[in-house]
C-alpha cells in the first residue's frame, strides 16, 4: 500500500496517509482513494510537454489551498479544494494534492439529467423535481464560492459536479483546474454544449463571463432536462464543422421569441406525455435571469446573471413548488398564470384541483413601517410549513431545512372552505384585513383564516406576509 | 406515482451514432464461430446500454450474409430496442449482397448532415466480419462502399476470421483499416470487446468528454488482429 508524505497541511490533516486499490487513471494524472476512506489523492503525470511546469503547478495548489483554506462549513461543502500538497508518492517526489473523498452515492449530475429518460428512471425511483431544483440551487453555490474568492471554473458542465438527488447535494470537481488570475491559464475552452458562443465564434478565452453562460446552461439542463442552445438544424456538411457554429456563431436560445430555428417541437407539452419542459415553467424569476444569460446576454456577456443571483433565485423558487394530484410530480406553482383554472402540472397535463393553494407575497420593512415586495413567494397548500428562515429578512433559504424551526402550518378547512395559517411560533402574530381593518392577533396554536388581500406580520422585524390569492 | 405511466422522449436535436455490424453467417461460421458471434452481439448491446451517452445515442444496423443477404433490423434501431439476433449459419457468403444492404441502408437510414435542415447523424461506423470468401459479385458493391468512404463519411472496419481466411483475399476485399484473426472462441470474445471499446470511444469523442484535442482514432485493437495493408486498384 502506497504510503504518501504530504506537505503544506491544513489544520486536522494527517502528515502521511496510506492509499489503497487501483488508481482511476485520468488525462491529467491518477487519483487513489486513502485506506480510511476519507480522503483522495490526485497524482499528476509527469510534466507533459507544453503542459505546466512542475513549479508552477505546485505554485498554483498552492495559492488555491490558501484560498479556500478557512472556508465557513456552508461553503466549503461545495467545492474539493486541495488540502495538501503531495511531497513524495511511495517514496518518489511527485506532484499532487489531496482533498476531501465524495461519498460513493454521489454521481455526475450527468446520469440524471442528459435526457428525460434518465429523469424519469429517477422519478420510477421516488424522486422528483424538487431534488433537482435543489441541486441546480447547490450547483449554483458551488460556482458562487468560487466566485467569491476572484476565481473561475472554465469547465462548467454536467460531468463535473457530483450530486445526491435524494439530498439535493452537490459537490464541484475540478478544484485544481479553477482559474485564479496570474496563475496557470485555463485548461480546457470548456466543453461542447456548455461553451459560451463567443469562445467558439471569435477564439475568446474563458473568463467569468464565459463561467455565467455555461452555468447557465447546465442550470436549465438540471431543470428541463434537455440543453436549451441545442442547435436543431445543420450549418455545414460537415458535423464538426456544423457543431462549431451552431453553438457558436449561429447559437439560438431555444425559447428564443421571434428566431425559432432551435425550438423543440413539443416545447410546453407535457413531459411525461412525450413532451419537452418549457423555461415558461420555471416562473417570472427564474424566466428573467434566463433571459439575460441566453437572450440578452448570449452575445452581450455583461448582462448574463452571476452565479450568486440564480442561487437566490433558485433557493426562493423552492417555496413555489406544488405537487400534482394525479402524477405526484412536483413543480412550480404557475400563479402568474391567469385565469387560475387555466394552471396546469407541466409533467402529466393535469389540470390544478380545486382548492387551489393559497399564494402570498413576501414584503420587507424599508423603513419602519413601510414594507416594499421582495419579489419572492410563497405557495402554501394543505400542511405546508412555513419555516422559520421565510420569515426572516436576514436571511435566504438554507440547503436543507431538517432542523429549521417550523414557524407556522397551512391547513385546510373544508367546512368554511378556507385555509388557515396555525401559528407554531412563539411569537404574536398582528393581522390586517384587505380595507385595511386591524384583525386578530393570533398567538401560539391559534390560526388565522387566510384571505385575499389579507396582511400577517408574524412577530417584531419579521417579513410582512401578503396573501394575493386564496379560495374565496 | 406507480400507476401513472411515464412516457418520455428523446430531446429534439440529439445526434444520433449509427453503427453497422456485418456478419457473416455462412456455412463456415457453424459451430463455436455463430455461437460466438451471437454472444458477441449480446455483450455489445449490453455493455453499450450500460454507458449512458451510448445508450441513448447508439442506433444499430446488423446485416447478416449466409446464404442470403438480410438486414435483421428496422433499418437503424435504438441500442435500447435492439435484441440481439438468434443466428445460424448456412449457405455460401454473399459479402457483395451484403454491402449492397449497407449502401441502400445508407442512402435510407442514416440522416446526412445537410445544411439547413434538420441536424444528421454523427459519421457511422462500420464494422464486417467475414470468413473471407466471398462467394457473389462483390467487387462493384464494394467500390461504392469506398467511394463513400473516401468522402469521409463513413469508418469501416474489415475482420476476417477464421482457418480458412485467404489473406490474398482479404487484402482485395478489405475496406477501411483491415485485420486478420483466428476462429477461436477468445478471439470472438477480444473482436467483440474492441468493437465495444470503440463505439465507446466513438461516443466519448463526439460527446466531447475526451476533450476536443483528443486523437479521433479507435482504440488499438486486441492482440491476435494482425493488420492486412489495403489492395487498392
Amino acid at each position: 500500500m502506497p504510503t504518501v508524505t504530504l506537505k503544506e497541511v491544513s489544520a486536522g490533516l494527517p502528515t502521511t496517509i496510506t492509499v489503497v486499490g487501483q488508481p482511476r487513471v485520468g488525462g491529467e494524472g491518477e487519483v487513489y482513494f486513502s485506506n480510511d476512506e476519507r480522503y483522495a489523492v490526485k497524482v499528476y503525470h509527469p510534466q507533459v510537454k507544453g503542459g505546466p511546469s512542475t513549479e508552477d503547478r505546485e505554485k498554483s495548489l498552492s495559492y488555491v489551498r490558501s484560498l479556500f483554506q478557512r472556508l465557513p462549513e456552508d461553503q466549503a461543502e461545495f467545492i474539493l479544494p486541495p488540502l495538501a500538497l503531495v511531497d513524495r508518492f511511495d517514496g518518489q517526489p511527485r506532484v499532487g494534492f489531496v482533498m476531501r473523498r465524495v461519498p460513493s452515492e454521489y454521481q455526475e449530475v450527468f446520469e440524471f439529467v442528459f435526457t428525460p429518460m434518465q429523469a424519469a428512471q429517477q422519478f420510477r425511483e421516488g424522486r422528483t423535481w424538487a431534488d433537482y431544483l435543489r441541486v441546480s440551487r447547490c450547483m449554483a453555490s458551488c460556482i458562487d464560492v468560487l466566485n467569491r474568492k476572484g476565481c473561475t471554473h472554465s469547465d462548467i458542465q454536467y460531468h463535473n459536479f457530483l450530486v445526491h438527488l435524494k439530498t439535493g447535494r452537490a459537490v464541484m470537481l475540478e478544484a485544481d483546474g479553477v482559474v485564479v488570475r496570474g496563475f496557470l491559464r485555463a485548461k480546457v475552452d470548456g466543453f461542447p454544449g456548455f461553451m459560451a458562443p463567443e469562445i467558439l465564434a471569435s477564439g475568446a478565452g474563458p473568463s467569468e463571463k464565459t463561467d455565467r453562460h455555461s452555468l447557465a446552461v447546465l442550470l436549465l439542463h438540471t431543470l428541463l432536462f434537455r440543453n436549451v442552445m441545442n442547435p436543431l438544424i445543420e450549418y455545414d456538411t460537415d458535423v464538426d464543422q456544423s457543431e462549431k457554429i451552431g453553438w457558436g456563431e449561429q447559437a439560438v436560445f431555444s425559447e428564443h421569441p421571434s428566431d425559432r430555428r432551435n425550438r423543440p417541437s413539443k416545447v410546453g407539452m407535457p413531459l411525461f406525455r412525450r413532451g419537452a419542459l418549457s423555461y415558461h415553467t420555471l416562473g417570472p424569476r427564474l424566466e428573467a435571469l434566463t433571459d439575460r444569460a441566453l437572450i440578452e446576454g448570449l452575445r452581450a456577456p455583461s448582462n448574463r446573471p452571476s452565479a450568486q443571483e440564480w442561487v437566490k433565485a433558485l433557493a426562493c423558487a423552492l417555496d413555489e413548488v406544488y405537487g400534482c394530484g394525479r402524477c405526484r410530480q412536483h413543480f412550480i406553482y404557475p400563479h402568474w398564470q391567469l385565469p387560475p383554472e387555466r394552471r396546469a402540472c407541466p409533467f402529466c397535463g393535469e389540470r390544478v384541483a380545486v382548492p387551489r393553494p393559497v399564494v402570498m407575497d413576501l414584503l420587507e420593512e424599508k423603513q419602519r413601517g413601510a414594507f416594499q415586495v421582495s419579489g419572492r413567494r410563497l405557495v402554501l397548500g394543505e400542511g405546508f410549513k412555513v419555516f422559520a428562515d421565510i420569515l426572516d429578512p436576514r436571511r435566504m433559504p438554507p440547503v436543507s431545512r431538517q432542523s429549521e424551526p417550523v414557524a407556522a402550518q397551512c391547513a385546510w378547512m373544508a367546512r368554511s372552505n378556507r385555509y388557515v395559517l396555525v401559528n407554531q411560533s412563539d411569537g404574536v402574530w398582528t393581522s390586517w384585513m384587505a380595507d385595511g381593518s386591524r384583525g386578530p392577533r393570533v398567538g401560539r396554536g391559534e390560526s388565522v383564516p387566510l384571505q385575499p388581500g389579507m396582511k400577517l406580520l408574524c412577530g417584531d422585524g419579521s417579513r410582512l406576509l401578503r396573501v394575493v390569492e386564496a379560495p374565496e | 406515482m406507480s400507476e401513472f405511466t411515464i412516457d418520455v422522449q428523446p430531446s429534439d436535436g440529439t445526434r444520433r451514432l449509427p453503427i453497422y455490424l456485418l456478419l457473416d453467417c455462412s456455412y463456415s461460421m457453424k459451430g463455436a464461430s455463430i455461437e460466438a458471434v451471437e454472444r458477441g452481439v449480446e455483450f455489445f448491446v449490453q455493455e453499450t446500454m450500460a454507458d449512458t451517452f451510448a445508450k441513448e445515442t447508439v442506433h444499430v444496423g446488423v446485416i447478416l450474409f449466409g446464404g442470403t443477404a438480410s438486414m435483421a433490423t428496422e433499418g437503424l434501431v435504438p441500442v435500447t430496442a435492439l435484441t440481439p439476433p438468434k443466428l445460424t449459419a448456412a449457405g455460401n457468403t454473399p459479402l457483395g449482397a451484403a454491402f449492397g444492404l449497407l449502401d441502400k441502408s445508407l442512402d435510407s437510414d442514416y440522416r446526412a448532415n445537410v445544411p439547413g435542415q434538420e441536424k444528421g447523424d454523427w459519421k457511422p461506423l462500420v464494422f464486417i466480419l467475414t470468413d473471407g470468401e466471398p462467394t457473389d459479385d462483390w467487387e462493384g458493391p464494394r467500390r461504392t462502399i469506398l467511394a463513400r468512404q473516401s468522402g469521409k463519411v463513413l469508418n469501416v472496419i474489415t475482420v476476417g476470421c477464421g482457418p480458412l481466411v485467404n489473406q490474398e483475399l482479404l487484402e482485395r476485399i478489405a475496406v477501411g483499416a483491415t485485420f486478420q484473426m483466428d476462429g477461436s472462441e477468445a478471439s470472438f470474445q477480444k473482436f467483440f470487446r474492441w468493437v465495444t471499446q470503440s463505439v465507446q470511444r466513438a461516443a466519448k469523442q463526439v460527446s466531447g468528454e475526451e476533450g476536443a484535442a483528443a486523437p479521433k482514432e479507435m482504440p488499438a485493437p486486441p492482440e491476435g488482429l494482425v493488420f492486412i495493408p489495403q489492395y487498392n486498384p
